[in-house]
């Protein structure tokens, strides 16, 4: 059975918007962070590919919050995720 | 003779800049940064297309892409695919992207990336398969990480026969294939590596920079950790030709594209340093292959320059008279429009100058 499809909003740093038309913020559905991501990538590849990495996991220096918290401190990529959420991608000081 | 305008391209750690000249090359117009933040890591030209271009980039935070340009670089377009490792095989996929080498004719485009990879594209950067033969050679667990990184770079394709190939590993030496990247051999005849046990190691050089002569193709320079060295059979046997040179040590090295004999290097003081030796930044000329050497260096600081001229920093151009470029880690570009006779300061305080590429509009030379 397939995981069900929940749509959310994510949230994409300055940096990133020249990849997805300019636009702030992009809705996606799935099931868990990296689904929505996987989705993003499908949609929008430039953006996606300075997300995730060529192996699929997240890059060292982006860190990607879900509502207020750092999916890192949950089940990372595979931290789920319901209708209405809010993903925000947001580029960690240390890599500046 | 007649003039025409140069465009050089300048990357940097925090993006590319254009200098463009007037016919003269006597004033010079900077514009950019483009791709601002990206550090440039290198720039190639099609041989189809003079106003297409493709460059390599790298971010701290958003990774290593490719860019294209279709007009001289003013506008650039990041492409979707970069070369990288077949997740798992070696760790990360991909580091950096160091070099790019396009194909004599056509769209094939080649890449060296860390870590150590070579990588072929069929059409201009849009798709990538690994050169096999190289990123599996069996001497790979005797290759090691140069202070730098570990990468490929310095790829160099033989036009009259482009089967033949050479591409370089820091730090693993150069290697060598006749049969399109489908095998390789090391090619280090003659090269020393104080790194290593022997006076002429087989492999595992510290290699900084190999150039080819555009008139003579089989005819290669090598700046070495240790030593600068000549070819003239593509890399079968080589010969140091460091005498004459204050130092063994260095980076940048150019060649004219009309003169196989005549042939630009930086020399820096030895790996400690890593900077212009006696805080002199000088460009050394040979006339003859390497044979001798003189400082070609009026114009450039004498005291108390202590930078450094990175390996993909220094280029000609295509022009009869032979202009030469390079860019400093302190962000000053300098340009001789005679084969370095007299250097002009065209640009300063950009950010550390990683490479930079004179844009051939005759598409008969200049290396890059």
């Amino acid at each position: 059975m397939n995981e069900p499809a929940n749509m959310v909003t994510v949230h994409l740093p300055l940096a990133l918007r020249e990849f997805v038309g300019g636009q702030e913020r992009i809705t996606v559905a799935g099931g868990t962070v990296r689904q929505a991501l996987g989705e993003l990538a499908r949609e929008h590849p430039l953006a996606g590919a300075r997300i995730l990495g060529p192996e699929g996991n997240l890059r060292r220096h982006v860190n990607v919050f879900l509502g207020e918290i750092n999916v890192r401190d949950r089940q990372g990529l595979e931290s789920r995720i319901e209708t209405g959420d809010e993903i925000f991608i947001i580029p960690a000081v240390a890599g500046g | 003779m007649s003039e025409s305008a140069v465009t050089l391209l300048v990357g940097t750690r925090k993006g590319l800049f254009r200098l463009e000249s007037d016919p003269v090359r006597g004033n010079w117009q900077l514009s950019g940064p483009f791709m601002a933040g990206n550090e440039i890591m290198h720039i190639v030209q099609s041989p189809e297309h003079s106003a297409h271009l493709l460059v390599s980039t790298n971010h701290p935070i958003w990774g290593a892409h490719i860019y294209a340009s279709h007009d001289q670089g003013h506008n650039w377009q990041s492409l979707e695919n970069t070369p990288h490792h077949k997740p798992g095989s070696f760790s990360p996929s991909l580091k950096a992207i160091w070099f790019l080498a396009t194909m004599p004719q056509g769209h094939g485009v080649y890449a060296g990336i860390d870590p150590a990879g070579l990588f072929y594209s069929p059409d201009a950067g849009n798709t990538w398969e690994p050169v096999k033969g190289l990123n599996n050679h069996p001497t790979r667990n005797r290759w090691e990480p140069a202070r730098g990184g570990f990468s490929v770079h310095s790829i160099r394709i033989d036009p009259d026969d482009t089967r033949r190939m050479v591409a370089s590993v820091s730090a693993g030496g150069v290697f060598r294939s006749e049969d399109g990247g489908q095998s390789w051999e090391p090619a280090n005849r003659g090269v020393r590596a104080e790194n290593l046990p022997g006076e002429f190691p087989e492999l595992g050089h510290n290699v900084h920079r190999v150039v080819q002569a555009p008139s003579e193709p089989s005819r290669l320079y090598r700046q070495c950790y240790n030593g600068l060295y000549r070819s003239d059979d593509f890399g079968l046997n080589w010969r140091e030709i460091t005498a004459g040179l204050p130092s063994d040590f260095g980076y940048a090295l150019a060649v004219s594209p009309s003169c196989a004999d005549t042939v630009f290097q930086v020399p820096e003081s030895g790996s400690h340093m890593r900077a212009a030796v006696d805080g002199k930044l000088r460009v050394f000329r040979s006339d003859d292959g390497g044979g001798s050497w003189q400082s070609a260096s009026r114009g450039l600081p004498q005291e108390h320059a202590y930078v450094s001229v990175l390996r993909q920093a220094m280029c000609t151009d295509s022009r009869p008279d032979c202009g030469v470029y390079f860019g400093t880690t302190s962000g000053h570009v300098f340009g001789s429009p005679d084969g370095a006779g007299n250097w002009e300061l065209l640009a300063s305080y950009l950010p550390r100058v990683l490479c930079v590429k004179a844009l051939d509009l005759t598409q008969h030379g200049g290396d890059s």
